[in-house]
């Protein structure tokens, strides 16, 4: 492990640990906020919008996103989301 | 299920404004061949149905990110495919698609696609497919929505959609699952006119529901009230055809729902006269003769109400008089009335704008009647009876019972299939 004064002079807080006989070092993260632009905002309601609202869909519509999920790795509400905002490819 | 708000009813989808729509409500019935297709969008947009009748297929797609291949969302293969445009003009919530010509047992595949203000959307609806055989299914519901071909009314109800399952039978051969008699959670009979989104107001006593499409509301309305005659018939008054008493019956006593009105009387005498119908609604004509008390009906033959002419032929002892009019886009014409005389040749006014008709007819003796169009060739008629009718064809007519004294005769002519009207 380094030295006590060594580790004080590392920026901000600075974890310094032993895992499997292997020092370790972590930094703390620091989350600096920040206002989305435009297009983020927009995205981001589109995608909390389709999300909020998918489970009011009727079963018709949602059944046929089930059907188009069968033998892919999606769920049916990943391509409810996929066809709203960039649509599918056909 | 419908997710509910606190008042227990169905909560509504806030659209968000952006390029983005999205199918909210969907449902299709079949008309024999066709299938009506209506859904509802939460903005505003224009949508084409793109169909095709090839099977689609899903091929799986990777994406190679930072050198780790990705599993992406797959393309569905729809190839072949054709385009159906929205009835409705202009960017719209409701959009209704007859997409035709279905063969017998044929399945298609069909997703929407659309424009917002006239610019291309990215937003897709999912791939709905449908079979030709489930029409079957769908009339066995027996909801009159779906009976009356009415996609748009069977959305919304409390089970929020038709779906395939529930219209699949059950054991006993019904369809099982959906609950058509209700909507929004109410059965159809605790529906009150004020919950219709597309009314203003509740009507007041005696009044009436009228659609006013620039506000795409029912509003109430006084009634309507009589009829409206035809007035350029009146133009063509016959009271001094020679002796004959003719009038246009402008106030009949006996309308009912049977009869649209009567059009024209004929009289000689107090005791011999005729009437005119257009039977309500249709195209066809009633003449009834008072004398021998008998009611006549002559169908157009082959000819649609814009092609349907008539000829009534008088006769009154040895002269023999013509009045025509014509049954034109359901109103009525006096084109021409004949002269007294032993015969004439006689240029009827102008049916349509471009179109002159003529009616020529030999009486003395008693040969022929006929008529052309536009200067072409004359169909003849052979008046071969002894009261100078022709024998074939036109034979609709009433006899006041006075031997040959009085008769009149009704001639049907189908002008655009060149052909007499037989009973």
């Amino acid at each position: 492990m380094p030295q006590q004064h060594i580790i004080d002079g590392f920026k901000g807080v600075v974890d310094f640990y032993e895992y499997k006989g292997i020092p370790c070092a972590r930094k703390w993260p620091v989350w600096h906020p920040r206002q989305p632009s435009d297009t983020e905002r927009a995205a981001q309601e589109a995608f909390a919008y389709i999300n909020r609202i998918a489970s009011q869909l009727p079963e018709y519509i949602k059944d046929q996103y089930h059907r188009m999920a069968v033998g892919t790795p999606w769920t049916w509400k990943d391509l409810l989301v996929k066809a709203y905002i960039h649509g599918l490819d056909y | 299920m419908t997710a509910l708000a606190n008042d227990g009813q169905p909560a509504r989808i806030t659209p968000m404004p952006s390029n983005l729509w999205l199918t909210t409500e969907y449902a299709h019935s079949w008309l024999e061949n066709l299938l009506y297709v209506a859904c509802v969008t939460d903005v505003p947009c224009h949508l084409w149905l793109r169909w095709t009748d090839k099977e689609e297929h899903i091929h799986p797609r990777q994406k190679d990110r930072r050198g780790v291949l990705f599993l992406s969302v797959p393309d569905y293969c729809f190839v072949e495919w054709q385009e159906v445009e929205q009835n409705e003009a202009g960017d719209t919530i409701h959009h209704t698609f007859n997409f035709d010509t279905w063969g017998t047992c044929q399945r298609r595949w069909w997703h929407l696609r659309g424009q917002i203000g006239g610019a291309d959307s990215p937003s897709t609806s999912p791939i709905f497919t449908a079979h030709y055989e489930e029409q079957e299914k769908a009339m066995s519901l027996k909801h009159t929505d779906l009976i009356d071909k009415n996609p748009g009314g069977i959305i919304d109800h409390a089970d929020d959609s038709v779906t395939a399952a529930k219209l699949e039978p059950d054991l006993d051969g019904q369809p099982k699952g959906l609950n058509a008699d209700k909507v929004d959670g109410k059965h159809l009979t605790q529906i009150l006119l004020a919950d219709l989104q597309d009314v203003s107001d509740a009507p007041s006593d005696g009044q009436v529901l009228t659609w006013d499409a620039a506000t795409s509301l029912w509003k109430p309305a006084a009634p309507a009230t009589g009829i409206t005659y035809d007035t350029p018939f009146a133009k063509y008054p016959c009271d001094t055809l020679d002796g004959w008493a003719c009038s246009v019956d402008a106030a009949p006593s006996a309308i009912t729902t049977s009869y649209e009105g009567f059009l024209l009387t004929l009289r000689n005498d107090a005791t011999a006269w005729a009437r005119m119908y257009r039977r309500y609604g249709g195209i066809g004509l009633m003449f009834f003769d008072r004398a021998i008390k008998q009611l006549w009906l002559a169908r157009p033959y082959g000819s649609t109400a814009s092609v349907d002419w008539y000829l009534i032929i008088g006769q009154q002892g040895a002269t023999t008089h013509l009045f025509g009019f014509r049954l034109y886009n359901g109103n009525w014409f006096g084109f021409w009335r004949g002269p007294a005389g032993t015969h004439t040749t006689a240029a009827l006014m102008a049916a349509t704008a471009g179109s002159v008709y003529l009616l020529e007819a030999e009486f003395s003796p008693a040969t022929y009647v006929r008529f052309r169009i536009n200067g072409g060739a004359w169909t003849t008629e052979t008046l071969d009876l002894p009261n100078g009718v022709a024998a074939h064809g036109p034979h609709i007519y009433g006899d006041n019972g006075s031997a040959v004294t009085k008769h009149m005769y009704i001639f049907h002519i189908a002008i655009e299939q060149a052909t007499w009207w037989t009973s």
